[in-house]
C-alpha cells in the first residue's frame, strides 16, 4: 500500500480539506463574476438597443426622404431633357422612362406618407397634394410625347411642372431639416442614458472584485506559511543538514504532505547509505570500461587512419545507400566531393557505350546488395579521364543483414596504360605503327568472316618494295627505316580507313580490303602503284621504290587466311617476275606453278636418297695457257619421269625448302671427294669450286661442315673455293664475314659468283675476304658485239687485279672471247668452249685422265 | 417569377439546352449561345481580361434597341460573359464623319448605302473572316433567317455589316378616310375609279391631290423633302420607271437620268411639294417633321419605314387604328405595272477599323441579333430598331406593336426591294449631288429636267474623279450581283 495515500483514506470525505476550501472559494468567486457580467451585459444591451432604436427611428425617414428627392429629381431631369430630343423615334424611349419614374415615385411615396401622417399629418397632406399635381403634369407630358408634340411638352416643363416639382422639393427639404433636429435630440438623450448605466456597472464590478481579492489574500497567506515550513524541511533534507521530523498541524492535504515528508525523509536516509555503496562499485566498473574504451578508440583511430591515408578511394554508405564517409583519396581519385547517395556516385563515363555494361552491373550489384568489382574509364569534373577499379562490398552486421556498403575506387590509369602499351607492341609494328603480322592475320580472319556473312569478297594484297634492299644497303638502316615509314604512309593514304594496311616484316606489307567485286581490288592495286610513283625523299636524296603486288581474293583464291596470304605471296612473285612495279592477281597458272613447285619440292625431298642427284663438273682452265686448273661442281637432277630438271628450277626450290642444306653438304662432300681423287692426276693442284647458297650460310654448321670436309679429304689450302652470290652478303654481312674469315683460316677460298649482275659494290670486295671474282656469263656472251660489255669486263678485271683478286670468266664459248679475256689478263676461264658440266666419271675420263686436254683444253 | 439575379444563369441554361436540341444552322438561341461561349472562351483563355469594355457608338434612339429597356439586355450580356458594354450616343450624321472624327468605337451603326464608302475609306472591318471563324452565316431561311441579307450586309464580295434593322420604304394612308363612304363617292365622281390604295405614282398624285385640304387642317402628303435623304423618296419612283427596273448608269457609267422615266419620277417627286405643309423643303424637315404630322392626323399620307407603323399605332397617336400601310406604287411600262422599292436608313452594325476589341464586338453583335434576343429587343416599347428577321413578323408582341396588317405589307415589299443608294464607291458624293438638285427642283429653283441634267453632269465629274475604269468595274459587279439593277 502507498504510504502517501493512507492518511487520506482514513479520514472523512467532508473534512476541511484544501480541495474543499479552494473549490468553495473559486465557486464563490465565479458566482460573483458571473453575476457582475450578467448585470453588465444586460445594462449594455439595453443602452445599445435604445440607441439603435433612436437612430433607426430618425434615419429611416431621412433615407426615405432622400430617395423621394432623388426620384423626383430624376423625373424632373427626364422631362427637361425631353424637348431636346431631336429624333422622334427616341420619344417613346423617354416616355417609357418617365412612366417608369412615376410608378417608382408612387411606390416609394405611399408608405412614406402613411408613416408621416402618424407624426406630422399636415406635412403629409401637403406633400401628397404637391405630388398629385406634379404627377398629373408629368403624365400629360408623357401623352404629349406619345403624340410627338414637342412644343407642348416644352411649354408644360417650363411652367407647370417646374413649380410643382419645386413645391415637392421644398416640402421634402423641410421634412429633412425637421427630422434631422429630432434625430439629434433623441440621439443625445439615448447616449446620456447609456453613459449613466455604464458608470453603474463599473462601480458594481469594482466592489465585487475588491471583495474577492481580500478573501484570496487571507487564504494565500495561511497556505504560504505552512508550505514554507515544508519547503525549509525539504531544503534541509537536500542539504543533508538537520533531519528532524517537521511538526504537523491541521487536517488537510498539507498536513498529509507533512506526514508523508517525514516518512520520505526516513527512507531517503536509509537509501543514501545503500547508494553510496553502489556508487563505489559503479566507479570501479566505470574505470575498467573507460580503459577498454580507450583501447578500442585507439584501435579505431588506427583503422580510420588506415582508411583515411589509403591511396584507394573509400566511400562508406549506410543501408539506405546514403553516404556517411569518404576518405581523401576518394575525392582525389574522382576529382569531386563524395555524393550524398551511393547510387549517384558513378561519375560521367569517358565512353558511354563502353561503360554501359559496367554501370549496369554496378547498379545491379548495388540493388542486390552483393559484392562486385569492375573497371571503368571515367571522367573527372575537370575533364580529365582515368581508368578506375571499382569494388563494391556489402558489410553485414552480426545478424547477416546489410549494414553498410563499402565502395573502393582505385585509379589504375597507369596500369592500364602499361597494358595498352604492351598490347600495342604485341600487335603493331613499332617502326611504321602499322598492324604487325599477328594483328594482320587476325584482321584477315575477321575480314573473311565478315565477307562470308555478308556474301561479299575480301582482297589480300601482298606488297613488296622492289628497291628496298638497294636503298637500305646504300644509305644504311636508318634510311631504310625512313623508306619503310614513308611507304607505310603512302599505303595508308590510298586505302580506306576501314581497310587494313599491315607490315609483315622487312619490306613486305599486307593490305586487306573488303570489296564487293574483284575490279575494286584492281583499282586499289593501281592506286598503290600510283602512290609509289613520286620519288621518296630520304636524307635529301630522291629514290624510286616501286611496289610489286600480289593479290588474292576471298573466297575465290582460298578460304583460310594462311592460304590467301600464301597465294598473294605467290602472285607477288609473279609480279616480280613480270618486271616489278606492277601487280598480279593470283590465278590458275600461279597456282599450277605453285603446285608444281610443291610437287617438285616433294620429289626433291627424296631425290638424294633415290640417287637422282648427281654432281657434274665443269672444267676451269687457265686463261694464259689453257691448262686445267680445277672444276666447278654443279648439281644436276635427273627425275625418272620429269627427266633432266634444269638447275634454275629445282635449286631455288631446294633453297626455299631448306633442302639445299643437306643437298649442299652432299655436293660439298662429293666435290671434295672427287677433288681428292683427281688432285694427284693433276699434278697436285686442282681447285674445286663449290656453290654455297645463302640458306646454307644461314645454317650454323656450314663452316664446321666445310672444315670437316677439308680435313676428311685433306684438301690443301686454297684448293677448295666456295662460291657465293652478292645476295648472301646483303642479308647478314657481319656473320657472313666472320664465316668467310673462318673459311680462310681453314684454307678455303671464297669467290664472288655472278659478278656484275648484282650491285657489285666495291665496298663488298673490300669488306669481305674474297679471293676470286667470277664475271657473269652475260657479260662474256656479248663481248664481241657490245663495246660497253667489253669495257665493263676490262674494268672488272682491272679492279680485281688492283685488289689482288683472281678473276674467273664464266660462259666463255668462243675463241674470240677466250683470247680477249686472256689478253686482259683474266686468270681462269670457264665455259662451253672448254667443256660443259659432265658427270664425275666423264670428267675424270675426259679431263683428269687425259693429259693432253688437261694441259690445253681448247 | 425568377429574380433578375437568377435570370442570367437561367437564360444561359436555356440557350445551352436549345443549342443541344436544335439542328445546326441558323436557329433561334444557337447564334446567341455560340457568341456567349466564344466570348467566355476568350476570357477563360486569358486572351481577353474579364471586365474588358466594348465601346458602342449608337444614335439617340438605338440605346433601348440594342441594350434593352432599363438596360436589361446589357446587364444580361455582361452577366453571361463578364464583358462590359460602354454605350455612347453619337451625333445624328453620316457615320463616316463620326468614325473619322472619333476613333475608338468597337461597334457602330451604319446605313446600308454607306457601306461602299466606309469600306473604300478603310473605316470599317470586313467581318467575313470572323463569320467563318465562328461558323456563322447570314441565313435567309423563312423561319428565322435574315430578310434579304444580301442587301444589308455586303459590298460586292465583302461582308461588312450585321443586319439589325429592316428599313424598307412603305407608304402609309389614312384608312379611315379611304373607307369613308362620302369620300369614296366623291373620289369616284372626280376620278372615275374607286377610292383605293394607289397602284401607280400617277394614281398616288390623284389621291394626294384629292385629300389635300389645308383649310381643314389636312395636307395631302407629308412626304419628306429635306435635302438630306432626298434620294430615298425619289429612288422608288425612278427604279420603277423602266422594265424590269431602271438603271442609274449605262455600261460606261454614263448617267441615265435624262430618260423619260427619270424625268417622270422627278416630276412626281416635285409635285408632292404643293400638297405638303408650308416649309416642307426647309433644311431639317425630315421625318421628325413629317411623321408627327401624320400621327397627329394632319396628313393623308406619308412614306417611311415600318417604324412608322410602330409610331402611328402608339398610345399618343391620333391615327391609331386609322391608318394602313400599303406597297409603294409603280409605273405602267409597256402595259405592265413595274413596282420597285429600296432600302433606306438602316441601323445595321459595323465594326470600325479602329476597334480595339473587334472580336468581342462581333460576338456581341451576333448575340444581339440572335433570333430570340433580337425579338425581345424589338418587342420592347421605346425601341428604334425594326424587324429584320422572318421570325420577328410572327412574334405576338411585335405584331401588337406594329399591327399585323403593316407587317404583312412589310413582308411582301422585300420582294421588290433593291439595294440602297448607288452601291458604288463615292456613293455619298453621287447621292449628295442628286439630293441637292432634287431639293432645288422641289423648291422651284430649277425644273425637273434641269435637276436631272445637272445631276448627270456632276455624276460624270464624280466618276471621272474617282476613275471611270474602276467605277465601271464596280458597276458591272453590282449589276451582276443584283440582276441588272439599279
Amino acid at each position: 500500500m502507498n504510504p502517501m495515500r493512507s492518511p487520506l483514506l482514513g479520514r472523512g470525505l467532508f473534512r476541511q480539506s484544501l480541495l474543499v476550501r479552494l473549490s468553495t472559494m473559486f465557486a464563490l468567486g465565479g458566482v460573483l463574476v458571473a453575476t457582475i457580467l450578467l448585470i453588465g451585459n444586460r445594462v449594455l444591451d439595453d443602452a445599445k438597443l435604445r440607441l439603435e432604436d433612436t437612430v433607426i427611428r430618425q434615419v429611416q425617414p431621412l433615407a426615405a426622404t432622400h430617395r423621394l428627392q432623388a426620384l423626383s429629381n430624376e423625373l424632373r431631369a427626364l422631362e427637361l431633357e425631353l424637348p431636346s430630343v431631336h429624333d422622334v423615334f427616341a420619344l417613346p424611349q423617354y416616355a417609357e422612362r418617365m412612366r417608369s419614374g412615376v410608378e417608382g415615385m408612387t411606390q416609394e411615396l405611399t408608405p412614406f406618407l402613411a408613416a408621416l401622417a402618424a407624426t406630422r399629418p399636415d406635412d403629409a397632406r401637403r406633400l401628397e397634394k404637391h405630388w398629385l399635381h406634379y404627377r398629373e403634369d408629368v403624365e400629360e407630358i408623357i401623352r404629349l410625347a406619345a403624340a410627338m408634340d414637342i412644343a407642348a411638352v416644352e411649354s408644360v416643363t417650363s411652367t407647370r411642372t417646374r413649380s410643382a416639382h419645386a413645391a415637392i422639393s421644398t416640402t421634402l427639404r423641410e421634412l429633412v431639416s425637421t427630422t434631422e433636429h429630432a434625430a439629434t435630440d433623441a440621439y443625445r438623450q439615448a447616449r446620456d442614458e447609456q453613459q449613466q448605466q455604464q458608470r453603474f456597472f463599473l462601480t458594481l464590478s469594482l466592489g465585487g472584485f475588491l471583495f474577492l481579492a481580500a478573501v484570496l489574500v487571507v487564504f494565500a497567506r495561511s497556505l504560504s506559511r505552512r508550505l514554507r515550513a515544508l519547503r525549509d524541511a525539504a531544503s534541509r533534507l537536500a542539504a543533508g543538514e538537520d533531519r528532524e521530523p517537521i511538526a504537523i498541524s491541521g487536517d488537510d492535504e498539507i498536513s498529509d504532505l507533512g506526514r508523508a515528508f517525514n516518512t520520505m525523509q526516513d527512507m531517503v536516509v536509509s537509501r543514501e547509505r545503500s547508494l553510496r555503496t553502489a556508487q563505489e562499485e559503479l566507479e570501479d566498473r566505470v574505470t575498467q570500461r573507460t580503459r577498454a574504451l580507450a583501447m578500442a578508440n585507439a584501435r579505431l583511430w588506427m583503422l580510420s587512419q588506415a582508411v583515411e591515408q589509403n591511396p584507394i578511394g573509400v566511400l562508406i554508405a549506410n543501408a539506405d545507400r546514403r553516404v556517411e564517409y569518404a576518405n581523401a583519396a576518394y575525392v582525389r581519385v574522382t576529382g569531386r566531393p563524395a555524393d550524398t547517395l551511393l547510387a549517384s556516385s558513378l561519375p560521367k563515363p569517358a565512353d558511354t557505350d563502353q561503360s554501359r555494361a559496367v554501370d549496369a552491373e554496378f547498379r545491379a550489384a548495388l540493388l542486390a546488395g552483393g559484392d562486385w568489382d569492375g573497371e571503368r574509364r571515367s571522367r573527372r569534373p575537370d575533364g580529365s579521364e582515368y581508368w578506375e577499379h571499382l569494388r563494391l562490398v556489402t558489410m553485414r552486421n552480426e545478424h547477416g543483414a546489410p549494414a553498410h556498403v563499402l565502395l573502393m575506387r582505385e585509379d589504375i590509369s597507369e596500369r592500364r596504360s602499361q597494358e595498352e602499351k604492351v598490347a600495342y607492341q604485341a600487335y603493331y609494328d613499332s617502326l611504321t605503327a602499322l598492324p604487325n603480322r599477328t594483328l594482320a592475320l587476325d584482321r584477315l580472319q575477321q575480314a573473311t568472316g565478315r565477307a562470308s556473312r555478308d556474301g561479299t569478297m575480301c582482297a589480300v594484297m601482298f606488297v613488296d618494295l622492289d628497291n628496298f634492299k638497294q636503298i637500305n644497303d646504300t644509305l644504311g638502316h636508318v634510311a631504310g627505316d625512313e623508306l619503310l615509314c614513308q611507304a607505310a604512309t603512302r599505303l595508308r593514304s590510298v586505302i580506306r580507313a576501314e581497310d587494313t594496311v599491315a607490315r609483315l616484316g622487312g619490306d613486305e606489307f599486307l593490305i586487306i580490303l573488303g570489296i564487293t567485286q574483284a575490279s575494286a581490288a584492281d583499282a586499289a592495286a593501281s592506286k598503290v602503284i600510283q602512290a609509289f610513283t613520286p620519288p621518296f625523299q630520304i636524307e635529301g636524296r630522291e629514290f624510286i621504290a616501286s611496289p610489286s603486288i600480289g593479290v588474292s581474293l576471298y573466297p575465290n583464291d582460298g578460304d583460310e587466311p594462311a592460304v590467301l596470304l600464301r597465294n598473294a605471296d605467290l602472285a607477288m612473285y609473279e609480279a616480280k617476275d613480270a618486271g616489278r612495279n606492277t601487280f598480279r592477281f593470283f590465278n590458275q597458272q600461279i597456282h599450277d606453278d605453285s603446285v608444281a613447285r610443291m610437287e617438285m619440292e616433294r620429289e626433291l625431298r627424296g631425290a638424294l636418297e633415290r640417287g637422282e642427284l648427281e654432281v657434274h663438273f665443269q672444267p676451269l682452265v687457265a686463261a694464259r695457257d689453257g691448262r686445267l686448273v680445277g672444276a666447278e661442281a654443279l648439281l644436276r637432277w635427273t627425275h625418272p619421269e620429269l627427266g633432266r630438271v634444269p638447275p634454275d628450277r629445282f635449286i631455288p626450290i631446294a633453297e626455299q625448302s631448306g633442302l639445299i642444306v643437306s643437298i649442299g653438304n652432299w655436293v660439298l662432300d662429293q666435290a671434295c671427294s672427287h677433288a681428292a681423287q683427281w688432285r694427284e692426276a693433276c699434278g697436285g693442284e686442282f681447285v674445286m669450286a663449290v656453290n654455297v647458297s645463302p640458306r646454307q650460310f644461314a645454317h650454323a654448321g656450314l663452316v664446321d661442315t666445310i672444315r670437316a670436309c677439308v680435313e676428311r679429304y685433306a684438301i690443301p689450302r686454297n684448293q677448295l673455293e666456295i662460291e657465293v652470290t652478292e645476295g648472301l652478303l646483303i642479308r647478314n654481312p657481319g656473320e657472313v664475314r666472320e664465316a668467310m674469315l673462318a673459311l680462310e683460316a681453314a684454307g678455303v677460298t671464297v669467290a664472288l659468283d655472278d659478278f656484275g649482275t648484282g650491285y657489285s659494290s666495291l665496298s663488298y670486295l673490300r669488306a669481305f675476304p674474297f679471293h676470286t671474282i667470277k664475271i657473269d656469263r652475260s657479260f662474256i656472251r656479248d663481248l664481241s658485239e657490245d663495246a660497253e660489255d667489253c669495257a665493263l669486263v676490262v674494268a672488272a678485271i682491272r679492279m680485281a687485279r688492283a685488289l689482288g683478286l683472281r678473276v674467273v670468266a664464266e660462259g666463255v664459248e668462243t675463241e674470240v672471247q677466250s683470247r680477249f679475256l686472256a689478253r686482259q689478263e683474266s686468270d681462269v676461264l670457264q665455259g662451253y668452249l672448254f667443256g660443259p658440266p659432265i658427270p664425275a666419271q666423264d670428267f675424270a675420263a675426259d679431263w683428269v685422265q687425259n693429259p693432253a686436254r688437261r694441259a690445253f683444253s681448247s | 417569377m425568377p429574380s433578375r439575379r437568377h435570370l442570367a444563369p437561367l437564360l444561359a441554361a436555356t440557350l445551352c439546352a436549345a443549342a443541344a436540341l436544335l439542328p445546326a444552322g441558323a436557329s433561334a438561341g444557337e447564334q446567341a449561345y455560340r457568341a456567349v461561349a466564344a466570348a467566355r472562351k476568350l476570357v477563360a483563355s486569358g486572351q481577353v481580361p474579364t471586365g474588358t469594355r466594348i465601346v458602342l457608338g449608337f444614335k439617340q434612339g438605338n440605346i433601348n434597341a440594342f441594350l434593352g429597356a432599363d438596360l436589361a439586355l446589357q446587364k444580361e450580356w455582361e452577366n453571361l460573359t463578364g464583358i462590359v458594354l460602354d454605350a455612347h450616343i453619337v451625333p445624328q450624321q453620316p457615320i463616316r464623319e463620326t468614325l473619322r472624327s472619333t476613333p475608338g468605337f468597337d461597334l457602330a451603326v451604319a446605313r446600308n448605302h454607306e457601306y461602299p464608302d466606309l469600306l473604300a475609306d478603310g473605316l470599317i472591318t470586313e467581318i467575313g473572316p470572323l463569320m467563318a471563324e465562328y461558323g456563322y452565316r447570314f441565313d435567309d431561311n423563312g423561319t428565322d433567317g435574315y430578310m434579304r441579307p444580301d442587301l444589308q450586309s455586303r459590298v460586292g464580295d465583302h461582308t461588312v455589316a450585321i443586319p439589325a434593322d429592316g428599313d424598307i420604304v412603305l407608304m402609309y394612308l389614312r384608312r379611315d378616310l379611304m373607307e369613308d363612304g362620302q369620300e369614296q363617292a366623291a373620289f369616284h365622281k372626280a376620278y372615275g375609279r374607286p377610292l383605293a390604295p394607289p397602284r401607280t405614282w400617277t394614281e398616288y398624285e390623284d389621291l394626294v391631290r384629292f385629300f389635300h385640304r389645308p383649310s381643314q387642317g389636312l395636307y395631302g402628303a407629308a412626304e419628306e423633302r429635306d435635302e438630306e435623304g432626298a434620294w430615298m423618296y425619289w429612288m422608288p419612283r425612278f427604279l420603277s420607271s423602266a422594265a424590269p427596273l431602271a438603271e442609274l448608269f449605262d455600261d460606261q457609267m454614263r448617267p441615265r437620268l435624262n430618260t423619260p422615266g427619270a424625268l417622270a419620277a422627278t416630276e412626281n417627286y416635285v409635285a408632292m411639294v404643293k400638297y405638303a405643309p408650308q416649309g416642307i423643303t426647309d433644311p431639317g424637315r425630315n421625318y421628325n417633321f413629317t411623321l408627327p404630322l401624320f400621327a397627329q392626323g394632319k396628313a393623308f399620307t406619308t412614306m417611311n419605314t415600318i417604324a412608322g407603323a410602330r409610331m402611328f399605332n402608339g398610345e399618343g397617336s391620333a391615327v391609331r387604328g386609322k391608318f394602313v400601310a400599303v406597297p409603294l406604287p409603280g409605273w405602267r411600262v409597256d402595259n405592265r405595272l413595274v413596282r420597285q422599292s429600296t432600302l433606306i436608313y438602316g441601323n445595321n452594325l459595323v465594326i470600325p477599323k479602329t476597334a480595339r476589341n473587334p472580336r468581342l464586338a462581333f460576338l456581341y453583335a451576333m448575340w444581339a441579333t440572335d433570333p430570340d434576343v433580337s425579338t425581345r429587343l424589338i418587342g420592347i416599347t421605346g425601341a428604334f430598331t425594326d424587324p429584320y428577321r422572318w421570325n420577328h413578323v410572327r412574334d405576338a408582341r411585335i405584331r401588337k406593336i406594329y399591327t399585323p396588317e403593316a407587317l404583312e405589307t412589310f413582308s411582301g415589299e422585300w420582294a421588290a426591294a433593291q439595294p440602297a443608294g448607288t452601291g458604288l464607291q463615292g456613293d455619298a458624293q453621287y447621292l449628295a449631288a442628286l439630293d441637292r438638285n432634287l431639293t432645288a427642283a422641289a423648291r422651284g429653283e430649277i425644273g425637273a429636267q434641269e435637276a436631272m441634267s445637272r445631276t448627270s453632269a456632276e455624276w460624270e465629274q464624280i466618276t471621272d474623279r474617282l476613275g471611270r475604269a474602276r467605277q465601271i468595274l464596280q458597276w458591272q459587279a453590282f449589276r451582276r450581283q443584283f440582276g441588272g439593277r439599279p
